[in-house]
């Protein structure tokens, strides 16, 4: 019946299909493979193979972006990826209707040309645009002016979990895509991560480019390792990286020094300027910038960047004409001087490469700021994450004070890396809000390495729930069910609600519904 | 190597899914931003570095058993090689296009693989000495009855099976550019054999291996320093491929265009005539991004992948891109157009890996995206030096009935000179 | 159940004295200034505190009582006040707690009783400033200005259409607690580690999206959590006149996608003459009558803020305007065309709300209709003529319509008002702003535009279209008011 409607080109549950969904490594209790992975290319046909699944209780999950998201055996996988069109782009109105199948990348090329900017709410440049519709928290470092894509999604046209399509905000009037709200009240809020059927068209927030219709990139190969290295240029009357050092943790301690780097993050949110500002922190700031393991691992061994980039703050500015870059420039070097910063010294900076020193970082940090990232935090195989939820800034600093002792015993049992300062926060609207997220750095590789970062993290979650940080209504599906249930009557009964949400709209619970939602018993 | 050498390596996939689409920073437009045929053209992940890397990882496990979706699956890539690049370019931790030729011959080696045609390439190969299956003794049939080859010379010219049985023409113009440039050359004759590039490339190493052997024996025979080829194919595969088997080659190889830059610049090649042609130059895979020497490695891999001694990875960054390009623009008349995608990111001609052979379909199919690649560069031409990329240009033009030429650069080369 | 057993019951709960049964004051909840057909309420209950609030909705779960939350003092304009279904007034005056201003994160965390006028000096106080809507009235109440998506002067700190709402208590129709995003949990609000800024979640569903211009009809937020922005150090106005309303959509576009970080000014919107006038004037009819005619048909208001390096700012900004105005071939100035002299009073009229009686809206005629909808930048000319059309097809005096233009989302959509003053006394005066009202609001559906806030009769109007996102709200409804109890009919479906 599903080939009838998409094809039996595109539906197959042969095991070499399957196994490039899942990775026995990733296993239950959250990632089982599908037993068949469909492809549709139509809403329709999206709404066609959905309702097959409610008339024969099939259970199904979506693919998003890098996760796969069984969550039980025996589901149906759907991989919108034929679903990859840009069905407009509106300059007038400053937004791009995608399906859920387009990159970020893809994206952000294509407005670049229309003088436009998509402040690509993750770092993986060939992430799903799509991914928002699901409300991924995806937090990318352009949110301080732009927050990120929480904010971005607009009209919607959606699948629901019994296969209906329903047209979301100024759609559902007939009143075009660039309203995700109303009539009345916000029904956008229910599009959730998959577990609320599948969000097939999106209007996604646009914002104005005074950069080049076409990035200038320069090819150059590495001269130690022979690697290829993308510089982008951008023009520097309009567009500024500052790097600063502010006073680290050898001269002020863990907490003095976050507390201080975390004031002149707030001073910079009140001063409304820079388009991106962000607490960086050492080790993807030198991975971003090594061609190979072996010279990341040199620069984490040799010490330099535990102490250079122990407090670092990072701001991208872009400006619509010399006169506004110069400003903020002089704002943002202000406020540094007034929390002790310093610029950090030019190794960084775009001759670094030159002098054979670094690759840069400000290439590499250009490149994530534009949603065009390497990726190359990844390098050694992955690491695990463990985050805090979006907050206040200050909420993030007293979160991350629990990982220099948290993370002691794995990086003395030489599990882990001794990265010193492992993660970063990122200011969001002004300020007001921050996000953070503490990569932990071993060899997913090495079953105990890989078991150590995972005991971290587990055990950043429940010191986050011990000292009452709003972590765990984020991470439900690390948690998993019978946790959630225990946590949920500290947390508003939200799992009750949830639930009942849940069962109005996907009353043949097929929808994904392990997956941050407990069904009924 | 096995593939339980290259465990490791496929637990590095992150799945960032470099390997589906074009490096973000030189991705110019939606229309062009993807990478690899097999996953635009079939979709499910499977067919991709990635996917291939976790079938490799679950047959590595003993979870998933051998069937013909798999060896379809496996034997649909076209080793264009641009995974490798974009993993190593991000990661620099894993030997992608190695895994996904040790997982073909893994499957060789279980009986599985390779594809029936491929196996035909075999048996010609056997016979024949050329996968094509045509007569040995008709290798040199396109030979001029005014060409010379010399004993012994400094450089000696491997034709390649696809360039002598299939487009003798490149053969000739080679030879005719050499001559007129005064360039002292020899050749195998009967001597020559298949380069082996399929066979390696399909997973069955053990005639590859019996080719390559040979190959060098011959060629070390001549004492020649300089091994010049005008095949692509050839070229990766004696760069890359052969060193893993025989070790040091010992000769230098060159393309064509190597040659044809280095005369141009020591003014032994006058190009005179204009050849006024809009045209777009196509990478082969096997000449940018996987035309670098091979390095073996011996060591030991430490935690987070470091390698002790540091390896050096082929980002492809040696492969040849400006050669071919500096003579072109070294050509009266002739205006130079970038594709979108090109250099170590070009999209694959569709014809390597033996897809040409086993997936037809799939070959024109991949062909045909790069003819509209190239029309809306608004090129009149497309020209590339490999003569299985010509042979699927070729087709696609003709397919398409596209206003499109097909030339290699030795034939452009003799238009104007 | 008797009225006189229900009134005890109440009294019990929240004491006598906070239990009004009057006449007077139970006729004057029963109407306001829109066309919304008046229904007298049983009484009007004034809960103090979150607990009585709950037990309030308890008990009219128990008997099935409607009950109609209104927090602001008078003039309701717009019928979301008016208890369709009869049933109970719940008054939150009282609940007029400022709970927290946190100048930190520049957040305010208030009851429902707050109002404009109480917040706004309070801020002041704190060097803070809010992202006010146009002149809202000093009773009107901050938490539902906001929780009612009203379109807020500065587009530039508006990151979605529900900022700058952030977290919320609420009492569902069932008599639930409940908190939105971070201020969920874990715990109780003393316990949480967190400053509770994040609007989004518990887990997946977006609670503050599905509370947000639902008119009281899923819960009751008895405090909100809404942003705050640091007072501007130095100020500059500037006006650009213009003839006709469409001609000023381009460059408020433009002079929103240009300037530090992205937008020329804080404050822009625009105002034609009459709406000026009304706020402007001080002796009435004379000073409104010279300034009608004195000023431009419209005209489009900037103020320009700083705030570091204020007057540096402040002069980036001003080339910034000039480059567009060069461009677009206009010419700002400082100077109120028209009405040269009254720039500080509107600069100052602009930061506060409106303390005058009557409400800037009523000073006409005494009563208003107004006419809002929300159109994309590359649409909102297609719309402008509708009213004034209409209006003129009755035999409205079309120069006696006050307009009102406002970027919203950092100039993603527009807020475009039409109000239209009616003498509530004259029944003919009604008769026609009614049919303009009603044939208008018609009018620019059916053309596309966007009546997002659906009051009063556009409810049926907008439902009545949008059956898959009806249905979805009924469930809803089921959900947060199973027994209906909750503003029943307010939003026409439910």
């Amino acid at each position: 019946m599903i080939e009838d409607v998409v094809g039996p080109e595109n539906v197959s549950d042969d095991p070499a299909v399957i196994a490039a969904y899942h990775r026995t490594e990733e296993g239950p209790p959250r990632n089982y493979p599908p037993a068949a992975v469909v492809m549709p290319k139509t809403t329709e046909e999206v709404s066609a193979v959905v309702k097959i699944c409610n008339r024969y209780k099939i259970r199904f999950s979506c693919f998003v972006t890098m996760q796969t998201a069984c969550t039980e055996p025996n589901m149906l996988l759907f991989d919108l990826k034929r679903m990859d069109r840009i069905i407009e782009i509106n300059e007038k109105d400053m937004y791009a209707i995608v399906e859920p199948g387009v990159t970020r990348a893809a994206l952000a090329v294509e407005c670049f040309k229309r003088g436009l900017q998509y402040p690509a709410a993750s770092v993986v440049g060939s992430a799903l645009v799509g991914a928002i519709a699901k409300g991924i928290e995806g937090h990318g470092y352009m949110a301080n002016r732009f927050s990120d894509g929480r904010r971005h999604g607009l009209a919607a046209e959606w699948v629901t979990p019994t296969g209906d399509i329903v047209r979301l905000g100024s759609l559902g009037l007939g009143a075009g895509w660039f309203c995700p709200t109303g009539p009345g009240p916000g029904l956008d809020g229910l599009l959730t991560r998959s577990g609320m059927g599948i969000v097939t068209k999106i209007a996604v927030q646009l914002y104005p480019w005074w950069g080049p219709r076409e990035l200038e990139v320069e090819t150059l190969i590495h001269p130690k390792t022979g690697a290829f290295v993308y510089k982008t240029r951008l023009p520097k009357d309009k567009f500024k990286l500052l790097m600063f050092q502010m006073p680290g943790i050898d001269e002020l301690g863990w907490e003095a020094s976050i507390k201080n780097l975390a004031d002149a993050l707030y001073e910079i949110g009140k001063a409304e300027v820079a388009t991106s500002v962000f607490k960086y922190f050492n080790w993807p700031m030198m991975i971003e910038s090594c061609t190979t393991v072996e010279e990341a691992w040199e620069k984490i061994v040799s010490g330099i960047y535990q102490k250079a980039t122990s407090r670092m703050i990072n701001v991208f500015i872009e400006a619509c004409c010399p006169e506004d870059l110069e400003y903020q420039e002089r704002v943002i070097r202000e406020i540094i001087s007034e929390f002790n910063g310093k610029e950090a010294p030019r190794e960084f900076y775009e001759d670094g490469w030159e002098q054979g020193k670094t690759l840069t970082f400000d290439q590499a940090t250009i490149s994530i700021l534009l949603g065009i990232s390497s990726c190359r935090v990844q390098k050694f195989g992955g690491f695990v994450s463990t985050a805090c939820g979006l907050d206040s800034i200050d909420t993030m600093v007293r979160w991350g004070m629990a990982i220099p002792e948290i993370r002691k015993e794995y990086v003395e049992k030489g599990l882990i890396t001794d990265t010193l300062d492992s993660y970063w926060i990122v200011p969001t609207e002004y300020g007001h809000m921050a996000c953070t997220e503490n990569l932990i750095l071993g060899d997913p590789t090495l079953p105990e390495s890989r078991k150590a970062m995972e005991e971290y993290a587990f055990k950043m979650m429940e010191r986050n729930l011990k000292e009452r940080f709003p972590d765990v209504m984020f991470r439900f599906g690390a948690y998993g069910d019978e946790t959630v249930k225990k946590l949920g009557p500290l947390y508003s009964n939200f799992h009750l609600w949830q639930m009942k949400i849940k069962k109005a709209f996907d009353p043949n619970s097929v929808a994904n519904p392990k997956f941050y939602v407990i069904p009924e018993e | 190597m096995s593939l339980e050498k290259y465990r490791r390596d496929i637990l590095c996939c992150t799945r960032c899914g470099f390997c589906k689409v074009i490096s973000t920073q030189k991705q110019k437009s939606w229309k062009y931003n993807r990478a690899c045929p097999i996953h635009k053209r079939y979709g499910f992940d499977a067919y991709s570095a990635q996917g291939l890397l976790y079938i490799a990882h679950e047959i590595l496990g003993g979870r998933l058993n051998y069937t013909e979706k798999l060896k379809e699956i496996v034997y649909s890539c076209t080793t264009c090689g641009y995974c490798d690049y974009a993993c190593k370019w991000v990661h620099a931790n894993a030997e992608v296009l190695d895994i996904i030729l040790e997982l073909r011959a893994k499957l060789v080696q279980n009986g599985v693989g390779p594809m029936s045609n491929h196996k035909a390439i075999a048996e010609n190969v056997a016979l024949h000495h050329n996968p094509y299956g045509k007569p040995h003794i008709d290798r040199f049939k396109w030979m001029l009855d005014e060409t010379e080859p010399s004993e012994k010379a400094e450089i000696l010219y491997f034709v390649g099976c696809t360039t002598a049985y299939l487009k003798p023409e490149i053969a000739k113009a080679t030879v005719k550019i050499l001559e007129s440039a005064g360039v002292r050359f020899t050749m195998l004759g009967e001597g020559e054999q298949c380069c082996g590039a399929t066979l390696w490339r399909t997973g069955q190493r053990g005639q590859a291996k019996k080719l390559m052997e040979h190959n060098l024996v011959a060629i070390k025979k001549t004492h020649a320093e300089t091994l010049l080829v005008s095949c692509a194919h050839c070229y990766g595969t004696f760069k890359r491929e052969y060193p893993k088997v025989v070790g040091n080659l010992g000769f230098q190889v060159m393309h064509v265009s190597e040659l044809l830059k280095k005369l141009l610049e020591e003014g032994r090649l006058k190009l005179t005539r204009k050849v006024a042609l809009k045209v777009a130059y196509h990478d082969p895979c096997l000449l940018g991004r996987l035309g670098e020497t091979y390095i073996p490695w011996e060591g030991t891999v430490k935690m987070l992948g470091v390698r002790e001694p540091p390896k050096t990875w082929l980002f492809g960054s040696k492969g040849i891109y400006d050669p071919p390009r500096e003579v072109l623009r070294a050509i009266p008349g002739i205006e130079l157009v970038e594709m979108e995608r090109t250099r170590e990111y070009a999209w694959c001609c569709g014809a390597g890996g033996g897809v040409l052979e086993a997936f037809p379909e799939l070959a024109l199919w991949t062909a045909r995206e790069r003819i509209g690649e190239a029309k809306d560069a608004a090129a009149d031409a497309i020209v590339s030096c490999c003569p299985r990329c010509a042979i699927n240009f070729e087709n696609a033009i003709k397919h398409e009935k596209a206003d499109l030429a097909y030339y290699d650069l030795t034939e452009l080369i003799l238009k104007s000179l | 159940m008797e009225r006189e057993v229900l009134i005890d019951k109440l009294a019990e709960i929240v004491g006598s004295e906070n239990v009004v049964t009057i006449d007077e004051a139970l006729e004057e909840f029963s109407r306001d200034h829109s066309f919304v057909k008046p229904v007298k309420p049983l009484c009007i209950v004034y809960p103090k505190n979150k607990e009585e609030v709950k037990r309030i909705v308890r008990f009219a779960n128990e008997h099935e009582i409607p009950l109609v939350p209104v927090s602001s003092g008078p003039p309701h304009l717009r019928g979301d006040t008016v208890p369709r279904e009869g049933g109970i007034i719940l008054n939150f005056s009282k609940m007029k707690k400022i709970l927290k201003i946190d100048t930190r994160n520049r957040t305010v965390i208030v009851e429902p009783g707050v109002t404009f006028g109480e917040l706004v000096p309070e801020l002041e106080k704190h060097g803070l400033k809010l992202n006010m809507p146009l002149l809202p009235r000093a009773s009107k109440s901050v938490l539902t200005s906001y929780l009612e998506r009203e379109p807020p002067l500065m587009p530039k700190y508006q990151f979605d259409y529900v900022d700058p709402l952030l977290t919320m208590e609420v009492i569902f129709g069932t008599g639930d607690e409940f908190r939105t995003g971070t201020a969920s949990g874990p715990g109780s609000l003393e316990e949480i580690n967190a400053d509770m800024v994040n609007p989004f979640g518990p887990g997946d569903v977006k609670y503050f999206k599905l509370l947000s211009g639902a008119q009281g009809s899923f819960g009751i937020v008895t405090w909100a959590m809404v942003k705050a922005e640091v007072a501007p150090k130095a100020r500059k106005i500037y006006f650009i006149p213009f003839e006709k309303a469409e001609d000023t959509i381009e460059p408020m576009n433009r002079l929103l996608r240009y300037g530090v970080m992205g937008s020329v000014a804080d404050e822009i919107f625009a105002l034609n003459n009459f709406n000026l006038a009304v706020i402007l004037a001080d002796k009435w009819p004379d000073d409104f009558e010279a300034l009608n005619k004195s000023l431009a048909p419209w005209t489009v208001v900037l103020c320009l803020g700083g705030y570091r390096r204020a007057e540096e700012r402040i002069k980036v900004q001003e080339k910034c305007l000039m480059d567009i105005a060069q461009e677009l071939a206009f010419e700002p100035t400082p100077y109120l065309p028209g009405a040269p002299g009254k720039e500080k009073l509107l600069i100052q009229l602009l930061s506060r709300p409106w303390e005058r009686e009557p409400y800037w809206k009523l000073r006409a005629k005494g009563s208003c209709a107004e006419i809002f909808f929300l159109a994309p930048p590359s649409k909102v000319t297609q719309f402008l003529h509708v009213v004034p059309e209409v209006a003129a097809k009755h035999g409205c005096d079309i120069s006696s319509i006050g307009g009102y233009i406002q970027p919203i989302v950092q100039g993603h959509a527009y807020h475009v008002e039409f109000d239209i003053p009616y003498d509530l006394s004259d029944d003919k005066e009604k008769e026609i702003a009614q049919k303009v009202f009603m044939e208008a609001s018609e009018e620019l559906i059916r053309l596309g535009a966007f009546f997002s806030r659906p009051y009063g009769a556009w409810a049926d109007m907008v439902y009545s279209r949008y059956a898959e996102g009806t249905s979805i709200i009924r469930k809803l409804k089921d959900i947060f008011d199973p027994k209906h109890v909750l503003n029943p009919g307010v939003l026409s479906i439910i």
